[in-house]
């Protein structure tokens, strides 16, 4: 770079995360990339079930930290499901209800405190973005987190001996086991990470179907049956806005709720260990990495 | 041979827009894919450097002479609709964050840089990246955030005094190194 940068700056050039490797696009995957990219239409669906039997396993991971400590509960895990952190929000999936996803990218909403919200066209109100719409819950079954097992840990290219571990705790695992995990996917938590949050009563997050009129949306956080195909919308920074601390914590706390909710007593040592196994497996990224794909990636 | 010299037909039109593209995309594809795996990690900066790219081929007549920060603006939305999405977390994945963060040990040498980073809000980050890191120069910084110049310039020195705010009053600590992702 020939400008003369401040020296924070040049300290943070210093600290580049990633440095730009320039024979990146003739490399073979690049170029296998860009065939996709050229060649017709069918060449495209694959990816997505990819994704999915990758969001089975990371979640499946996921699961294994869970484990420790988890006491026997009976609480239906919506019953405290709410996330106290403004800008989170809680949800679960009800994968038999299925809607057409709304489509206008950008909306207001005019938030009087009440369950369903009217939002339409005229952003003067409270303005929420199209960020994406809900999908089914993944189906999780032994077969399939064997395939996504096994697809992960060729491409994180882990050790024969880790990979025999891994498939022998996966073989000791009970069917019941497996179930309960398949009931965790059907639940969500969007967070929007940001250092402020809209005023108490307007809802960070929305979920919206449509009707014959404006939209008919709610907010999300804490709403136990959300369907397929409903939007998420994420409110638009505004005037009235409030700063808010950025903490994992309530998120990790609703986890662990909802953990406890759903295995009930604590975790086997080999269910324990698979999840272990599974999350050192899949824990591939480098320091300056962000969170693993998770979800079936969002709508265009 | 170069995926644009196979690319290269007699049949004129399309082929000399896929040459011109494939020519691009070579060109262009390590600093995308830099641009995604600072703000996304690694992992996901393959489908994010595709997505853009594949955005770019359907949009080839906007595609500017100099691209690059064209193709930054696309990644960009691309990567804040996938921060979003991922933001929608299967609930229990919060718990692997959490210990992935733990397990990984702090691979940067300057952890007051990066507690100062980690308190900037997302837009803060953004225009000092787009500076620091992708190296860009004002005006293509501008058009990657699709706005003026003028007003990046403002963007950037406000950004920048909060930066070394949080620098002069950030402690030295055991964090990991962060990613855009992160905030």
């Amino acid at each position: 770079m020939s400008v003369q940068l401040p020296p924070s700056l040049e300290r943070l050039a210093r600290s580049n995360p990633v440095q730009v490797d320039d024979t990146l696009g003739r490399q073979p995957s690049a170029q296998a990339a860009l065939s996709k990219i050229l060649a017709p239409e069918r060449a495209r669906p694959g990816r997505p079930r990819r994704r999915r039997m990758g969001r089975v396993v990371t979640v499946a991971f996921a699961l294994l930290l869970m484990g420790a400590g988890v006491a026997v509960a009976a609480a239906d895990p919506f019953g405290f499901w709410r996330s106290n952190t403004p800008d989170t929000a809680l949800y679960g999936v009800n994968p038999s209800r299925h809607v057409n996803a709304p489509t206008p990218p950008l909306i207001g909403c005019a938030t009087t405190h009440t369950t369903v919200l009217r939002c339409g066209a005229d952003v003067s109100a409270q303005a929420y973005q199209l960020v994406d719409r809900v999908h089914a819950p993944g189906a999780l079954s032994r077969a399939a987190i064997t395939r996504a097992l096994v697809q992960t840990i060729q491409r994180e290219r882990v050790s024969a001996s880790s990979e025999r571990r891994v498939r022998g705790d996966l073989a000791g695992v009970s069917d019941s086991f497996l179930a309960r995990l398949s009931e965790a996917l059907r639940f969500g938590i969007y967070s929007g990470g940001a250092t402020s949050a809209p005023p108490a009563g307007v809802p960070m997050w929305l979920v919206c179907q449509p009707s014959a009129g404006p939209l008919a949306c709610r907010d999300l956080n804490g709403d136990e049956d959300v369907a397929v195909g409903s939007g998420v919308y994420m409110a638009l920074a505004a005037g009235d806005w409030v700063p808010t601390s950025r903490t994992g914590g309530d998120r990790q706390h609703a986890t662990a709720r909802l953990m406890t909710s759903i295995f009930g007593a604590a975790l086997t040592p080999a269910e324990m260990r698979l999840l272990q196994d599974l999350a050192r497996t899949t824990s591939t990224q480098p320091a300056t990495g962000g969170p693993s794909r998770v979800g079936a990636g969002s709508s265009r | 041979m170069t995926g644009s010299d196979r690319r290269s037909t007699s049949d004129g039109g399309r082929g000399a827009v896929e040459q011109r593209f494939s020519q691009t995309y070579e060109a262009c594809y390590g600093r995308i894919h830099a641009y995604a795996a600072r703000r996304l990690g690694s992992h996901l900066a393959d489908d994010v450097t595709a997505e853009t790219f594949m955005v770019a081929w359907r949009r080839i007549e906007d595609l500017p002479a100099d691209p690059l920060p064209w193709l930054y603006g696309v990644a960009r939305k691309i990567v804040l609709r996938q921060r979003a999405s991922f933001a929608r977390q299967d609930a229990i994945r919060v718990a692997l964050a959490a210990e992935i963060a733990a397990a990984d040990p702090p691979q940067g040498d300057d952890e007051a840089l990066w507690q100062a980073w980690l308190q900037l809000g997302a837009r803060d980050q953004e225009v000092l990246a787009l500076i620091a890191w992708e190296e860009l120069s004002v005006r293509d910084a501008a058009a990657a955030l699709n706005c003026r110049p003028a007003v990046f310039s403002v963007r950037l020195h406000r950004a920048r005094k909060r930066f070394e705010s949080l620098l002069r009053s950030a402690p030295a600590g055991s964090q990991p190194v962060p990613s855009l992702s992160e905030v």
